[in-house]
């Protein structure tokens, strides 16, 4: 259930209150961003992703029953849009390091510093985006950006047990992608 | 052997693992070549990400923050903003049908229909062969016996686009509030040859100035990318509104069912 305060915002904003609906986004806007970036990897995706998510929930929040947290609902809510945004992307073949978007790649090695150069973090920006969506969900949640298993359990709402398992799968995948694309570039 | 360790090894790796079940994790690696081969392999995928070390949304300044809930608000404002109602498409199609008829006479008669027409097609389907609007027909410049195989092959095409408009007009966003445009791409560049060949038959100006503007919004679909977001579909469909072309396709096709009547009579 939602909180007290929550409830009331969100009968407030039911009946056409823009000034409670904003301050449901200014609650949420930033999990659900981060949310949005564990699928599809890149800011200019994750904020339209995010910010679309909440648009969509304006439009919904007559069919809201109100049997769940409205932050719940939201990260479901992105969640579904930034799985297919995340499809569309790959699709449409823009699994390219995006410039001046290299926060993944360009902090590859933890210090900015990559073991093996530019090209290896272009690879393993590559590589990870190339992942199954919901392997590259936990990699970048878990071990980018260091959220625990079990805050990751609850962004994706499965259990511990799930996560541990894409992250095993995404990780080794990985790996083997990378040696792939080691290869062709030798 | 107990069972493997695998989807411990991350925590392991990291030493994110409890002491007890750090040693439980060692005991099996000791004894087992596929999970010491899993926890090398971790090891060097582990090693070769970053760890940003914040939160993506840590990453973005106070700015895009500040911004972001007036964003939001202005989507909410410009989706309801599109969502002209019937009425409103109506009344639009029926003031331009005025601004065409310059005469009051005829723009009061015109407006009269234009009203029935718009009831007629808000309503249902209006049959193929429907009664001629009155006041409304082909310009004469033009020879009937040269007129009919064109005027077929025109009734054809702007049978077909009307179909494509319509469709594009009422189309639904799918869930991630994009359209999928892949049908009306591929009809768009089959009803784009048959403009280019229908321009080179003799039409009335009335008539050959619909396929030019049609043939503009049928070339942007065409050439439109298979999935298109609301503002790309909302860009074509204004072009539609625009130049009134579902009202005006409407009028040639009653006019053109009224010039067949005619020689059917005859």
């Amino acid at each position: 259930m939602p909180a007290a305060d929550e409830q009331q915002l969100i009968d407030r904003a039911r009946k056409g209150s823009q000034e409670a609906f904003r301050v449901l986004v200014e609650r949420h806007m930033k999990h659900a961003y981060n949310v949005a970036f564990g699928f599809v990897g890149n800011h200019e995706d994750a904020a339209d992703v995010a910010q679309d998510a909440f648009f969509r929930a304006h439009r919904a929040l007559t069919s809201f029953r109100g049997d769940a947290e409205f932050g719940t609902w939201i990260h479901r809510i992105v969640m579904n849009l930034a799985i297919n945004r995340a499809k569309q992307n790959r699709t449409r073949g823009e699994r390219e390091v995006r410039a001046g978007d290299a926060g993944i790649a360009g902090a590859a090695g933890g210090d900015g510093e990559t073991p093996h150069g530019e090209d290896m973090s272009a690879h393993v920006e590559r590589a990870l985006h190339e992942l199954p969506t919901l392997q590259r969900a936990v990699v970048i949640l878990r071990h980018i950006d260091g959220l625990s298993t079990k805050q990751v359990s609850r962004i994706l709402q499965c259990s511990e047990g799930t996560v541990k398992t894409h992250l095993f799968r995404g990780l080794k995948k990985l790996r083997t992608k990378l040696d792939y694309l080691q290869e062709d570039v030798a | 052997m107990s069972a493997h360790v695998r989807e411990k090894l991350f925590e392991y790796l990291t030493g994110d693992t409890l002491p007890e079940e750090a040693g439980s994790v060692e005991e099996h690696l000791s004894r087992c070549a596929a999970c010491r081969e899993d926890l090398r392999m971790l090891r060097e995928a582990v090693g070769l990400l970053p760890r940003r070390g914040k939160l993506p949304s840590e990453e973005r300044d106070e700015k895009f923050w500040a911004s972001f809930p007036p964003t939001v608000e202005e989507r909410i404002a410009m989706a309801k903003r599109s969502r002209t109602s019937v009425f409103a498409a109506a009344a639009d199609q029926i003031s331009s049908f005025v601004h065409f008829n310059r005469s009051p006479l005829l723009a009061g008669s015109g407006a009269l229909a234009a009203i029935a027409l718009a009831v007629l097609l808000f309503i249902r389907p209006a049959p193929e062969t429907a009664p001629a609007v009155a006041g409304h027909s082909l310009q004469q410049g033009t020879e009937a016996g040269n007129l009919e195989p064109a005027g077929a092959q025109l009734h054809d095409y702007l049978k077909k686009s009307r179909v494509l408009l319509v469709g594009v007009s009422n189309m639904r966003t799918r869930d991630d509030n994009t359209f999928d445009l892949s049908v009306e791409r591929r009809q768009s560049r089959e009803l784009v040859h048959e403009a280019r060949d229908l321009k080179r038959q003799p039409l009335d100006p009335r008539s050959a100035k619909l396929v030019g503007d049609l043939e503009k919004i049928l070339i942007e679909l065409a050439n439109s990318d298979r999935r298109h977001d609301v503002p790309d579909v909302e860009i074509i469909r204004s072009g539609i509104r625009d130049h009134n072309l579902l009202f005006k396709i409407r009028m040639t096709e009653s006019a053109l069912a009224e010039a067949a009547y005619e020689r059917n009579r005859q």
